[in-house]
């Protein structure tokens, strides 16, 4: 700090500007942070951490895709699933239903011992 | 906030934006540096929130954080000027560290001036002196609070703030009658 010599006769006492110097910061204010701080804070963070996400995970459009991608692939597989055990439970159901006919009219091969005994 | 919830930390800086920015200005004395260390300190705490255990107050542990990055800062410009001076006696530079005057936003008009050499004179207090200093008369915290922060006991706080004072005083007196 430069010094400052102040004459002696010129009615100005330091001392007592001291004390006023001390107490400039009586009524001191909190400083605000520059407008628009956190806009800057967020692009520097993400400019830091690309991997790292701070805003919504719904708001990013290949979150948005993906999801929708996984609930496309979802859907057709139990579409799938389900239609291929129709099937099957057609087939069990024809398979009964020609014994059952068979059955009742009386259709079903005879074997050699069956002969045998009408005899 | 632990959690990685973006809306808390949001909130988190919303609500002590201005508390981180005070200390840092009232420390670092410079507006655009001032503004890009308090957003490293909310950095930090975006990175280290995990390792808060709420032993000390959220405050407590932000002013923390704010004081210890304030004073790399000032630590790293010392060196700075200190070798700017060298190379200009040397010869090897033409700039010469100048003193930036520094006129905190939140002094009354009637103050710029006073304030501002009362803030040249704290450049030169030991940095325990200067932290004592900032939190309880440009934050206007408590000596417990204060205390807490600096991780000492209430009387060496006083202490420090006393000798804090008596250095101004000195500093101030012989900017006046030139000793």
């Amino acid at each position: 700090m430069e010094n400052k010599i102040v004459p002696l006769n010129s009615g100005f006492s330091p001392d007592e500007e001291v004390d006023k110097i001390l107490n400039s910061v009586q009524d001191i204010q909190r400083a605000e942070v520059p407008a628009f701080f956190y806009t800057r804070l967020e692009a520097r963070m993400q400019k830091n951490f690309p991997g790292v996400s701070y805003g919504s995970l719904l708001t990013k459009p290949v979150f948005s895709i993906l999801m929708l991608c996984l609930l496309l692939v979802l859907n057709i597989t139990v579409m799938i699933r389900y239609i291929r055990s129709d099937e099957r439970q057609i087939v069990n159901n024809t398979s009964e239903g020609v014994q059952v006919v068979a059955q009742e009219f009386n259709l079903t091969v005879s074997s050699v011992y069956n002969e045998k005994t009408i005899k | 906030m632990q959690k990685g919830d973006s809306g808390a930390f949001r909130h988190l800086v919303d609500t002590w934006q201005h508390m981180v920015y005070n200390t840092v200005l009232s420390i670092v004395q410079d507006i655009q540096e001032a503004e890009d260390i308090a957003q490293e300190v909310f950095i930090q705490i975006f990175q280290s929130i995990g390792s808060f255990r709420g032993d000390a107050k959220l405050s407590t542990w932000i002013y923390r954080i704010a004081v210890s990055r304030s004073l790399d800062a000032v630590r790293k410009s010392k060196s700075k000027k200190m070798l700017a001076n060298l190379k200009s006696k040397f010869g090897l530079s033409d700039k010469e560290e100048s003193a930036i005057h520094f006129y905190h936003p939140g002094v009354q008009a009637e103050n710029k001036e006073r304030s501002e050499l009362l803030f040249r004179a704290m450049k030169k207090l030991p940095e325990n002196q200067r932290i004592a200093f900032v939190l309880i008369k440009l934050e206007g915290l408590g000596y417990a609070d204060t205390a807490e922060i600096m991780k000492l006991t209430i009387k060496s706080v006083e202490a420090l703030m006393h000798r804090a004072k008596e250095n101004l005083r000195k500093e101030l007196t012989s900017y006046y009658y030139g000793k």
